[in-house]
């Protein structure tokens, strides 16, 4: 007992006094899982071995939590010094004034220019001239990818890129299988209602970086709303959405498992369909609406510099590294994350071969059409504004135009609030 | 030195702090200090990033108060009511687990071959992860491919009813039945009913003996003297199911429905998540805290004043 109370002591006075390091710290927080974690950490290994006069230190942490913890270690002042920040979540910590503009430290650099970068790519990234992280990779959502089987089995013709709306509906509703009052197979899952509703040009505020009102009264999106409510309820040939009401498992088991002919997202998901059985994978571009354009978002990660880090240079040369040719070429390697470097776009997508499931280029073509989503710090509550009334929409126990007056009301109320 | 520690090492008052000190700073740094700095947070408004700006009573303001609007007394915030009465109405749920846990106790108490196994089969979902067990239910209510619509339907087939299985958390009208009756199956077997079983095992046997001498049935013996033994348990119970029932709604909210359809489901556990965590509100998310805390704080002093007379010694 007496032993066990003096090892005690001892290890709390002992823990007054660690050890010092001479070299600089640099702490890097990153979101990594599964295939990405084991290159990440081989690159990290690798900029330890080149930079010996930095002690690196990282953390991956799960995506699932991975704004809040970044977020209470900045507000606790612990921030790490370099971090990996989505584009939805950009705007909140750029408002926030945590972010350290990379521009100086670009220009001084002789093997670093913002300009080998896709535009898109870094506009997300961007405020008043000013850039604010390095992207390493942009995944627009626009993919259509559909299942061979359901199509042949329903003779039905394959989706191409002269497709519209109309035509991705007249397929949906031949492929759609139904069983006395239940759905067996949907002809379409869209995965992202928000581009749909969007599809005839409509939005959900006046402005993408400063938005002050909602547009949904706009005669566009509302017309995107009724494209997306007759599909789901009232043709029946889509599933309801992912955002509130998951019950059908995520459209990706859902097309995975043969329960759903079409399915629309990012580019990445083709990674999901290594070994798949069940599905006979191809794809194309989710179709616009006869005589309109489609555009769509996509997502992005970037290697931002704490404002608050007391090792900019180091910090710098790791962000250097990390979305560096070499390192984002490794990364690609990893099926279907874009990168964001020109160049390499060019040769891992222009110029190499098609994937077994169809034309390799339509994935970098889909990025010139990029929009800028409204990500704005607000935009969650402003989305469940929108949502808690479009969803009795929905279930019947209102009409559109009050819908979409009340959400305005709302959405309005939570845009003006200071 | 080392005769200074030997010396500190031998008093025992300064060992038994020495004990008590880890769990004091832990309790200390996660909890006392929190919560006082949370009260500080609610007359605050921060989003985390930029420093704190003192707002005086207006999170409470925005929170509880109301205003005019053409005429009409509007709240300020009314989804905040709207969610204060979906969480007291998936209260409704402790009634039926506290009757539920004290019948399942009574029948494991019974002496039968292999009782030890139902009674670790019923333990099994408080034991079970929360999340699996929340993503099993999610399938059990999909109405097109979900376990208890196909028994429903079936069930109605047999019996010549025209009627639709409910859509369950599709439907702003089910989905909070469904999620107490999920609530229910979870707490029936769980720590309540281990109380119970507790505090069945500690009522004394010559009380039986004396009730059956004066010619007590089962019926009878279980009303005067099981529930009046046990009341101290089932007021313990109460309370704090109560508690746990304002402060509960966030998992199912997180993982089954993201608060929705039409905010259906979201409590006020819920949005005091979305507004700290999702929409950076920490000091709107720490008034709601602590208005909960006051309701908490009044609804157990009534329960101790009114519900402690019912408690039998």
């Amino acid at each position: 007992m007496r032993i066990a109370i003096i090892a005690s002591l001892c290890l709390l006075l002992g823990l007054a006094g660690c050890s010092r390091d001479s070299r600089t710290t640099l702490r890097v927080a990153l979101w990594s899982s599964g295939d990405e974690l084991q290159i990440n950490t081989k690159m990290m290994n690798e900029f330890k071995d080149k930079n010996p006069d930095i002690n690196l230190k990282v953390s991956f942490i799960p995506s699932g939590n991975y704004r809040d913890k970044i977020l209470t270690n900045l507000a606790g002042n612990a921030g790490p010094d370099v971090f990996l920040l989505g584009n939805g979540d950009f705007p909140a910590f750029c408002e926030g004034k945590v972010l350290r503009p990379i521009d100086d430290l670009a220009a001084k650099s002789k093997d670093f220019s913002l300009k080998d970068f896709h535009p898109k790519a870094l506009a997300p990234f961007q405020r008043n001239g000013k850039t604010y992280a390095v992207p390493r990779d942009i995944l627009p959502m626009s993919m259509l990818f559909y299942n061979k089987i359901l199509f042949d089995k329903a003779h039905v013709a394959y989706p191409n890129l002269k497709w519209t709306m109309d035509d991705l509906i007249a397929a949906a509703t031949k492929l759609t299988v139904r069983d006395g009052d239940r759905t067996k197979i949907y002809g379409y899952y869209p995965t992202s209602k928000l581009v749909l509703n969007c599809a005839y040009g409509g939005n959900l505020v006046n402005s993408i970086e400063n938005p002050t009102k909602s547009t949904v009264t706009d005669p566009r999106f509302k017309k995107g709303i009724e494209l997306y409510y007759n599909m789901v309820y009232r043709d029946k040939i889509a599933p309801p959405d992912n955002d509130s009401r998951v019950l059908n498992g995520n459209p990706l088991d859902m097309f995975r498992s043969g329960k759903a002919a079409m399915m629309s997202g990012g580019v990445y998901l083709l990674t999901f369909f290594k070994d798949q059985r069940l599905v006979d994978l191809g794809y194309t571009l989710i179709p616009p609406v006869p005589g309109g354009k489609m555009t769509w978002t996509a997502d992005s990660g970037a290697y931002c510099i704490n404002a608050n880090s007391r090792h900019p240079k180091a910090a710098w040369r790791f962000v250097k590294f990390i979305t560096g040719e070499k390192a984002q070429e490794k990364m690609a390697k990893i099926d279907y994350l874009v990168p964001s470097r020109l160049a390499l776009q060019k040769k891992m997508y222009m110029d190499s071969k098609d994937t077994k499931y169809g034309d390799r280029k339509i994935m970098i073509q889909s990025i010139d059409d990029v929009v800028q989503y409204p990500y704005t710090p607000k935009l969650g509550e402003v989305q469940t504004a929108l949502g808690s009334e479009i969803d009795k929409f929905y279930l019947g126990q209102q009409d559109l135009d009050t819908t979409l007056s009340n959400a305005q009301k709302s959405m309005d109320k939570v845009l003006q609030r200071k | 030195m080392k005769k200074f520690f030997e010396k500190v090492a031998s008093n025992e008052t300064v060992a038994g702090y020495v004990f008590l000190l880890p769990n004091f700073i832990g309790f200390l740094a996660f909890t006392l200090i929190p919560v006082f700095a949370s009260l500080g947070l609610s007359f605050v408004d921060w989003d985390l990033f930029s420093p704190p700006k003192f707002v005086g009573f207006a999170n409470f303001v925005n929170l509880l108060g109301f205003h005019r609007d053409a005429g009409a007394l509007i709240a300020n915030d009314p989804n905040f009511w709207n969610y204060l009465y979906n969480t007291v109405y998936m209260m409704l749920g402790i009634p039926f687990c506290i009757a539920g846990s004290l019948i399942l106790a009574l029948a494991i108490n019974q002496k039968l071959k292999g009782i030890v196994f139902f009674r670790t089969v019923l333990f099994l979902p408080t034991v079970c992860s929360g999340v699996a067990l929340l993503i099993l239910w999610k399938w059990v209510y999909n109405p097109d491919y979900g376990m208890l619509n196909a028994v429903l339907t079936k069930l109605f087939s047999v019996m010549h009813l025209a009627i639709r299985p409910p859509e369950w958390l599709l439907d702003p009208r089910w989905a909070k039945p469904a999620l107490i009756i999920m609530g229910i199956w979870g707490a029936v077997g769980g720590t309540s009913m281990i109380l119970y079983l507790a505090a069945l095992q500690g009522v004394p046997r010559e009380l039986y003996e004396a009730a059956e001498i004066d010619g007590a049935n089962n019926w009878r013996k279980f009303w005067a003297v099981t529930v009046p033994f046990i009341s101290p348990t089932t007021f313990f119970v109460t309370i704090t199911s109560i508690i746990g029932g304002f402060q509960g709604g966030f998992m199912a909210a997180y993982i089954m429905t993201n608060g929705g359809p039409a905010g259906s489901t979201t409590t006020l556990d819920f949005y005091i998540y979305q507004n700290a965590y999702t929409w950076f509100k920490m000091g709107y998310a720490a008034s709601i805290s602590w208005f909960l805390f006051l309701v908490i704080f009044i609804v157990t002093l009534i329960n101790w004043r009114f519900g402690g007379k019912l408690v039998h010694y």
